[in-house]
Parts: structure tokens; sequence; C-alpha cells
């Protein structure tokens, strides 16, 4: 069904060939015949498939061709046949006059009537040689798609300014500490208010916490999660944000929510009534006041790329129960530098302001001595941050593509250019100056630059439109990429030089070369500057490729490594399910989580359940400290608060002690397992078994250490895997946060097993919200579509780039090949074997790719130098990726350098050499 | 358009229009059932691509010879989204011109002994 799809898509993408009229007029009736005889060529297996494609594809485009500039069999109303020719002609018919008036838009100025008829002669040409047609309009219109793309997307992300108003005076405004100053975190409430009262370098500063996953209680009693931000209503001012119904928040506004224009549209059908209706989030009743236009754009900086809030709720930064959380930075703020105010003279004063802050309240802003900094970014480096690095990783090799295809269509231009080297110089020889074979030849690449532009543009919007759906929400801005002119006409122009470029230059050549010599030598061989010239240009394609292969191999490598890694535990048949209670104390929650817990152990086919608070994968860091007494708690460690058969349901190994019991609760003595890495680190080599631990936790001062758990691995932010030390804690003497991710080891049917535990959400009612259920391998390679995407597009990439350089080889062996048939010929009239022929041959072909592999390498491993860790996890390859894109080329180019010299060893010397006189 | 004078002024028809013509001649057809016939005829030699079958389509039916038949609203599947062609009374006098065409090339090989004519039917 897919590759039926794509035939089809194929197909359709040929009738871009014929004239826009004619496509209206018969495009889909043409579609419908063709698919019909795909139909019919899939019943035969798939090889016919492809094979009615080819010749599908390849038919639609030379007729489009001949279509749009070639004759026509006959025009109506219009002689198209000389009567000379027609000695059976009927005596009665009356000879006629050519009917052409000056008002008839056939008969243009004489210069253009000369273009026109250039095209027309240069379209017919081409239409009878589809394969050069193909092989040159094909790598063009690759080219064009790729770097179109690409840059379609780096230009919307990256260099284009922020869409709101003075976008270049927007500056976010966070705290650092002076150990890492360039790690930028919120700012609180507190902070913020001060900043705000003793700053002159703003015009205006707001607001932003968010996203928020709340829960939203409908009508009906049921609930669902939706993302929500609460702003300042300066912020909205700061984007430039216009209401499209209704208002936005005004200061004072206590109750309001504004609703994004998708939420407007999908859930009031934007029926201006949605003012003024009741929206219950997270138990608080707010009255819609407004709905942003659809034109608004989320400060994605501010906000995660793949959240986009629903709801903008108030923010009261003179709520009082923010006046206590000074240390607390959860909130992101944003303002406008005053006109004139540049970012030097801003930075000093908001130095001197946090000095001034950290000496007015030491225990909030600083730390171990150090004072708290506050920091001014650009809201556009805030925004694109370094995922730069990567776009501009796409972009080179998009370049590179690019660049291959101009090298090879250059190269194929090249053999046609000197195949009609004869022509050529005998034309130039009855008369013909360079401006009439030069418009001969330019109207060729014209014709072809034309239409691989066609081609590649249509390519390039699916293009950008997959690259959006496909991409994994890594990069900002994403939302407002769009098809790229700019990019396109760089592209084209680009193909456009080098086919120009090569295209004539065996004009210029047979304008030199008198035309008995050229008879004569095209009658000998080929001439030696040629060959070298096209073997360089091989040699260069191959070059180009061997640093895109590389690269790509440096990627999978890392991703391969990533992507099956052990981290000791048993993902497989383990169902992830996200469950929040209804009541936000999680003291209270422990009752509904227990419940939950035991409704879906009721299934004879679930083997354990357990949970753990935020994630299954890793355990969070930051929170708490631990150290055996007497020592107090200084030695930070990971924390994870599970429920009892955690280690059963993950199937991590307990290598010592015991687990937690159902029976706990708040009452009973403090328990703790600790990880095997945690173990050695805390007692060394003594058994941590009934020894005590101290926490740094109101409730969970000390601890007596029940079990010793083997490691798990968990991914760093730079993608490597290691073992955290960590502390399990038990939720039910440790009630934390209130909501939970249950691990459900089943057996038998992933579907059952998520029905299972839908049924049993469902059976507690309204005391807890399933927000969620995945099998937890699901939730595994969700950490690795970034790395999976770029891997997939580099590979992509790396494959066209294989298949020119491929292209490129056979074709000038083939060429060459035919060039020497007559040496080769006198060869084995003289004795050389067929494996001696073989091997002439396709040395040449090996030697063209060790040419390109010598020159490539070296830049493909300064390059891969350059790459290390630019997207998560993936190191250079080193040594053994450069070896593996070596035997690939070397295999490729042997593959194809094999059919040119299958050819050579068939030469037959009589036929050759009687041919040659 | 019907003065045969003018006919005479697309003569002679490349070989693909005149088949089209036949095959039309034959019944109403559609482009899929074109191919089908045209493959099914061994003598008559032409390949007949999709987009060279279109490109003479198109140019029959801006010159009249043939047009297009109402879509038929019983029509399900495949059927339904093809378009039927039909020869128009220009057509088949077109068809017939270049035919007594060839017959004249065909009387004049004759006269040189390259064959030997047994025509049978009316002229």
């Amino acid at each position: 069904m897919g590759l039926r799809a794509l035939c089809i898509g194929a197909v359709r993408l040929s009738l871009l060939a014929f004239p826009a009229s004619f496509r209206h007029r018969h495009g889909e009736d043409m579609l419908q015949l063709q698919r019909e005889r795909l139909d019919e060529a899939a019943r035969r297996g798939g090889t016919a498939l492809l094979q009615q494609t080819m010749t599908g594809v390849a038919d639609l485009i030379a007729a489009g061709f001949a279509e749009r500039f070639g004759k026509a069999p006959y025009r109506p109303c219009r002689p198209p046949y000389p009567r000379a020719t027609h000695p059976h002609r009927r005596p009665e018919a009356p000879e006629k006059q050519p009917r052409s008036s000056a008002l008839d838009p056939r008969r243009q100025s004489a210069p253009l009537r000369g273009a026109v008829a250039d095209l027309r002669l240069a379209a017919a040409a081409l239409a009878r040689q589809p394969a050069f047609l193909l092989l040159t309009v094909l790598p063009i219109a690759l080219g064009i798609a790729a770097a179109t793309t690409i840059f379609s997307v780096v230009n919307a992300t990256f260099l284009r300014p922020l869409p709101y108003p003075d976008p270049a005076r927007l500056r976010v405004v966070g705290s650092a500490w002076p150990r890492e100053p360039e790690s930028l975190s919120g700012l609180s409430v507190p902070n913020f208010i001060d900043l705000r009262a003793a700053t002159d370098s703003f015009e205006r500063l707001g607001l932003l916490m968010g996203p928020l996953a709340l829960d939203r209680r409908h009508p009906d009693g049921t609930s669902e999660r939706v993302t929500a931000a609460r702003v300042t209503p300066e912020l909205f001012d700061l984007l430039g944000a216009r209401a499209a119904a209704g208002r936005l928040l005004q200061p004072g506004d206590g109750d309001a929510v504004v609703l994004s224009h998708a939420s407007w549209m999908r859930e009031w059908q934007g029926d201006p009534a949605a003012i003024g209706d009741t929206v219950v989030l997270a138990g608080e009743r707010l009255t819609v006041v407004g709905v942003l236009s659809a034109d608004f754009v989320p400060p994605e900086g501010l906000l995660f790329a793949s959240r986009v809030p629903e709801f903008w709720a108030p923010l009261d930064v003179a709520d009082p129960t923010f006046a206590d959380a000074r240390g607390f930075g959860g909130f992101e703020a944003l303002g406008r530098l005053r006109e004139g105010v540049d970012d030097r003279a801003a930075q000093q004063e908001v130095d001197a302001i946090a000095a001034a802050l950290a000496r007015t309240y030491p225990e909030a802003n600083t730390r171990d001595g150090a004072a708290r900094m506050i920091r001014l970014r650009s809201l556009h480096a805030y925004t694109v941050g370094d995922a730069a690095g990567r776009a501009f990783l796409l972009l080179g090799a998009v370049a590179l593509i690019l660049l291959i295809s101009c090298l090879n269509v250059a190269s194929m231009f090249l053999v046609r250019g000197h195949g009609r080297l004869g022509e050529l110089s005998l034309r130039a020889a009855l008369g013909a100056g360079y401006a009439r074979l030069g418009r001969l030849v330019v109207a060729e690449g014209l014709a072809v630059a034309a239409l691989g532009g066609l081609l590649g543009t249509a390519l390039s919007y699916l293009g950008v439109e997959a690259f959006v759906a496909l991409s994994p929400g890594d990069i900002p801005r994403l939302a407002e990429v769009e098809f790229d002119a700019g990019g396109l006409g760089f592209a084209f122009a680009a193909s456009l030089v080098a086919v120009l470029l090569f295209a004539t230059l065996p004009v210029l050549q047979a304008m030199r070369i008198a035309p008995a010599g050229v008879l004569q030598r095209s009658a000998r061989g080929l001439s030696a500057p040629f060959v070298r010239t096209r073997a360089v240009l091989m040699a260069a394609e191959v070059a180009l490729a061997v640093v895109l292969v590389s690269t790509t191999a440096m990627f999978l490598r890392g991703f391969i490594g990533m992507a099956s890694v052990d981290r000791g535990f048993e993902p497989e048949g383990v169902l992830a399910v996200e469950i929040s209670s209804a009541d936000r104390d999680p003291v209270f929650s422990v009752q509904a989580f227990r419940a939950f817990a035991e409704a879906v152990r009721s299934d004879p086919d679930v083997q354990a359940v357990s949970a753990a608070t935020l994630s299954l994968l890793a355990p969070m860091g930051g929170l708490w400290e631990a150290a055996v007494p007497p020592a107090e708690p200084t030695d930070t460690t990971w924390a994870s608060v599970v429920l009892p058969d955690y280690f059963e349901a993950l199937g991590i190994p307990l290598l010592a002690g015991q687990d937690f019991s159902w029976t706990d609760d708040l009452d009973t003595p403090a328990t703790v397992i600790i990880s095997e890495s945690l173990a050695r680190r805390l007692f060394g080599t003594e058994d941590p078994v009934g020894r005590e631990l101290t926490l740094s936790d109101e409730r969970l001062a000390r601890a007596t250490v029940i079990g010793v758990a083997a490691d798990t691995l968990s991914r760093t932010e730079d993608g490597r895997f290691v073992p955290y030390p960590t502390v399990y804690i038990s939720y039910l003497q440790r009630p934390w946060l209130s909501s939970m991710v249950f691990a459900v080891r089943y057996r038998g049917s992933l579907r059952v097993a998520a029905d299972g535990a839908r049924a049993a959400a469902r059976r507690l009612g309204a005391s807890v919200t399933l927000v969620g259920v995945k099998p937890l391998h699901a939730l595994i390679a969700g950490t690795l579509v970034e790395p999976r995407f770029y891997s997939w597009l580099l590979s992509s990439f790396s494959l066209t780039a294989l298949l020119l350089a491929a292209i490129g080889v056979y074709a000038t062996l083939a060429f060459i090949v035919t060039g020497r048939r007559r040496e080769l010929g006198i060869r084995v009239a003289l004795g050389a074997s067929p494996t001696q022929i073989l091997a002439n041959v396709l040395r040449y072909g090996l030697l063209i790719v060790a040419g390109g592999l010598a020159v490539g390498l070296p830049i493909a491993a300064w390059v891969s130098g350059r790459l290390d860790g630019l997207v998560t996890g993936i190191e250079a390859g080193g040594i053994s990726a450069h070896a593996v894109t070596a035997a690939v080329l070397l295999l490729v180019g042997g593959a194809a350098a094999l059919g040119p010299a299958v050819r050579a060893v068939r030469i037959d010397p009589r036929r050759v050499l009687s041919h040659d006189r | 358009m019907s003065s045969s004078d003018r006919i005479s002024d697309f003569l002679p028809l490349p070989a693909l229009d005149l088949q089209l013509l036949l095959l039309l001649c034959e019944r109403d057809n559609h482009a899929y059932g074109l191919c089908k016939r045209a493959e099914e005829d061994e003598d008559s030699q032409v390949r007949l691509g999709v987009g060279s079958l279109y490109r003479v389509l198109a140019r029959m039916l801006e010159a009249g010879w043939i047009d297009e038949l109402p879509a038929d609203p019983d029509a399900r599947g495949h059927a339904a989204k093809r378009k039927n062609y039909r020869i128009t009374e220009l057509g088949r006098t077109v068809a017939r011109a270049e035919s007594l065409r060839l017959r004249r090339v065909l009387e004049t090989a004759a006269e040189h002994d390259l064959v030997t004519l047994r025509w049978s039917g009316r002229a």
C-alpha cells in the first residue's frame, strides 16, 4: 500500500512537466489511467509496479516536455506539413496561403522567435534522450528540494527576527550563580518586584509562569489535563498580543482567563458567547474574558516548544503567598529595553540591583558566599539557543548535497557536450558563431534547469511539510516554518550556474578545434585532458559524499549505541500509566494510589504493580542529601519516591535485604532502599542493610536501610548513560506530589492490559484522573526521538549522496569505455584475457573512488571533530566510522564500475576494428 | 470545419491518431480501454504511453474530432473516475479521409508491384 502510494506520488509529480492548462484539463484523468495501470502491474508484483512507475514517469516527463516546447504533430486550423511532401494530394484541394497576421501571437519578433525556436530544438533533443533527461533533472530536483527545505527551516527559526514588536529590544531577565553564569534560571516574584521598582533600563517588564499542567474539571464531573500559563498583563503588551474577541488581561484581574485561539475554535467553535463562560482549572473557577488572536505566537523561549498553553490566567505578583518565596525562581521575566539603552548599560544597572538584593536578603540570594546574579539575554538567543548548531549541521549537509548534484549534472553535460564536439565544431566551421552555438547549448541547460527547478519546488513544498510533521519538537519556532522562496531562489540559481557553466564548456572547446581535427579525434578515442576533467569532477563528488557518509556513520553509531543500551531494568511487558489524584495534598493521595494499585492487580494477567513519582526512567536530582550518621547530610543524592513492589514491576534485581511493605504508613519506622552505587559511596564494602541514614528531609530525617537494589542507568543531559546513586523512598511513608507513574507488568496483550488500567481508573471515579497510558519501551523510545530524527535525516541525505556518486561513477566509466572501444578491442585482439580487461576498467573506477577518499577522509575527520556533541549523546565515531565510510564507498564505486567493466569485456574486436577504418 | 479541403490539411495523420480514431469507431471508450485494445492489437506496433496518448486525445478534443461523454452516475470504483470519449462526425470524416489517402498510397505501391491488393466491400 505504501509503495503504491509512493508510485502514484511519483507519477503525480511528473505530471508537473505538462503545462498548467493541459494539467487542469486532463491531469485527473491521466492520473486515473496511471492508477489503473499501476494497480494492474501491482498484481504482477512489486518489481512490475516499480517498472511500470518508471516507464510512466519517463513517458509523462518526455510527453510533458514535448507538449510544453515541442512541435505538435498538428495544430488545428493550421497546415503543419509542407504541402509539397504530399505526393497524392487531391487535385481539387486549392493551394492555401499560410494564415498568419500581425496579431497572431505566434508571430514574435525575430530574436524572440529565435529563442523560442532554440528552446523547442533543445526540448526536442532532450525528449529524445529520456535517460539523460532523468539523470540531470533528478539530481537538480533533489539538490534543490533538500537545500530549500532545510534553508526554509533554518531561516524561519534562526535567522528571521521573532514575530513581536521591536524584537531586538526584548530581553529575558534571569538569575544565575557565579559558578555557572551562562546557565540562566527564572526569577522569584519578590526579586522581580524589587528589580522592576529599581530599574530604569526597561520600558516595561512582565512575568510568566508555565507551562502548567492543570486538571480541568468539566461540568459533567469528568476531568482532563490541560496546559496553561499564568502571566502578568504586561507580558501580552511586550509580545504585541491582540484579542480576537473580548479583551486580554488587565491589572487587578483575579479569576479571569484568556483562551488560546485554537482552544476557542475547538471547544467553542469560535463563538463570541464563550466570553463570560466559566472554566474550572485546578479547582479554581475562572471566567473567560477574551481570546488571543490567531496570529499570536506564544513565546517559546519562555515555554517549552511542544507545550502551547490553551489557557492564560493572570499572575498576581501582589499575592502574599509569593512574599516568602524569594528563593524560588520559577518565573520567567521578559522586558523591553528603553530606546537608546544598550545591553552593557542595562547589565551594569541590573548587576548593581542584584548586588543590593544579595546584601538585603542574603539567605535567599547568596549560596556558598556567592551572590545571586541577574543576567539579561536577548529573547532571540534564549529561544534559539543551542539548537542553532544542529540547524547549521543540516544546512551544511544539504549544501553538500546541492554541490554533489551540481557536480553530477555538470559532468553529465560535459559528457554530452564532448559527444557533440564533432557536431558543434562542424557547425562552427559552417559559420555558426559563438552566439548561435552558445544559445543552442544554453537553451538545453535552461530547459533541464527549469524542469529540475519545477520538480525541486514541488518536492521542497512536500519536504517542508514533512520536516515540520516529523521533527521531534526540539527545534524552536517550528510553527513559523514555511516554504521559503529565497532559499528556493538560491538553490535554483546554484544549479543553473553549474548547468550553464558546464554546458557551455564544450562550445568553447569546439570553437578552438578545427572540425577535421575533431572528426579524427572522435574516431580515434578520447582527449586526455577531457578524461582527466571528468575523473577529477567525479573524485570531487566522491570526496563530498565521503564527508556526508562518514558524518552519518558517526551519528548512526552513536544512535545505535544509545538505543541498545541496557539500563538495568526490563522495559518489555511493562505498561506506564500516569495517574493524578484529585486531592492536591499528597497525604490524602495515598489512599487513591493504593486503591488504583489494588484495582489493577485484581486482573490475573497482571504480575506486579507499582509506581514512582515523576518518572520511571530516572530518579530526581538535587532534592535530597544523604549521609551516614553522625555526619550531617551534605552529599547530594538522587531519589525516587516509589510504591512497594517497584523492583519486581520494573525487573530491577534486589541485591540484598527486602522490599518496602504495603503495610507501611506515616507512623511506621522510616525505611529506605539504596542503589548499589550509593551503597558503595556511603558504606564502602560494609553491609548497608540495617544501617541508619540521615536525609535532608523534615519528615524522613533518619531512616533505616532495608535493602540494596542493582544500579539502573539514566540518560544525562549530554546523552550518556550513567548510574545515579539513588535512594528509594516509600511513598507510603513520605507522600510527595499528587501524581504518580504506575508500572504495570503484564502477561499477554498490551491492549488488554491498557484497557484494564483504564477500567480500573474509571472504577475509582473522580478520585483519580488517568493522564496517559503508554508501553514503557515507548517512553524510552520517546527519549530517543531527537537523535533518531537526525540520524534518519542524515541517512537519507547520505543515501542521496551515495546514489548520486554511484550514478556519476557509472556514467563516467560507461562513457570512458565507449570512448576506448577501439583501444580495448585491440587489446583483446592482441590476447588480453577478460580478467585483464575487467581489472583495467575496475581499477580506473576504484582509482577515482580512492582519489575521492584521499581528499574526503581528512575533511571528514576535521568536520566530525567540530560536530562532536551537537546532537545530544552523539560523539565523534573515531576511526571506525571512517573505515566504514571507506568500505561503503569502495563497494558502491566498485558496483557502479562493474556494469561498464562487463561491457568492456564483451567488446568484440572484429566488429570494433572493422567499423573503424 | 467540414469542408474536405480543410480536412486534407491534417493529412497524413500520425499513426497514433488514426489508430485511436479507429478504436473509437469500434465503440466509445475510456483511456484505459484504449490502452488495453491497442495492446491487444499485435499489428499496430504502436506503444501507447500515457503522456503521448493524452497529448493526442487533447488535440483531437480541441479539434472537435472526438468529444467527452457525460459521466455515468451509476458507475462505481475506477469506472466512476474514468472519462469516456466518443468519435464525432468530423472525426469519422477525418479518419475516412486518412484511410482513403492510405488506400491511394497502397494503390501506388501496387502499381509498382510492391503489394497485391484485393479490395473487398465498398470504397
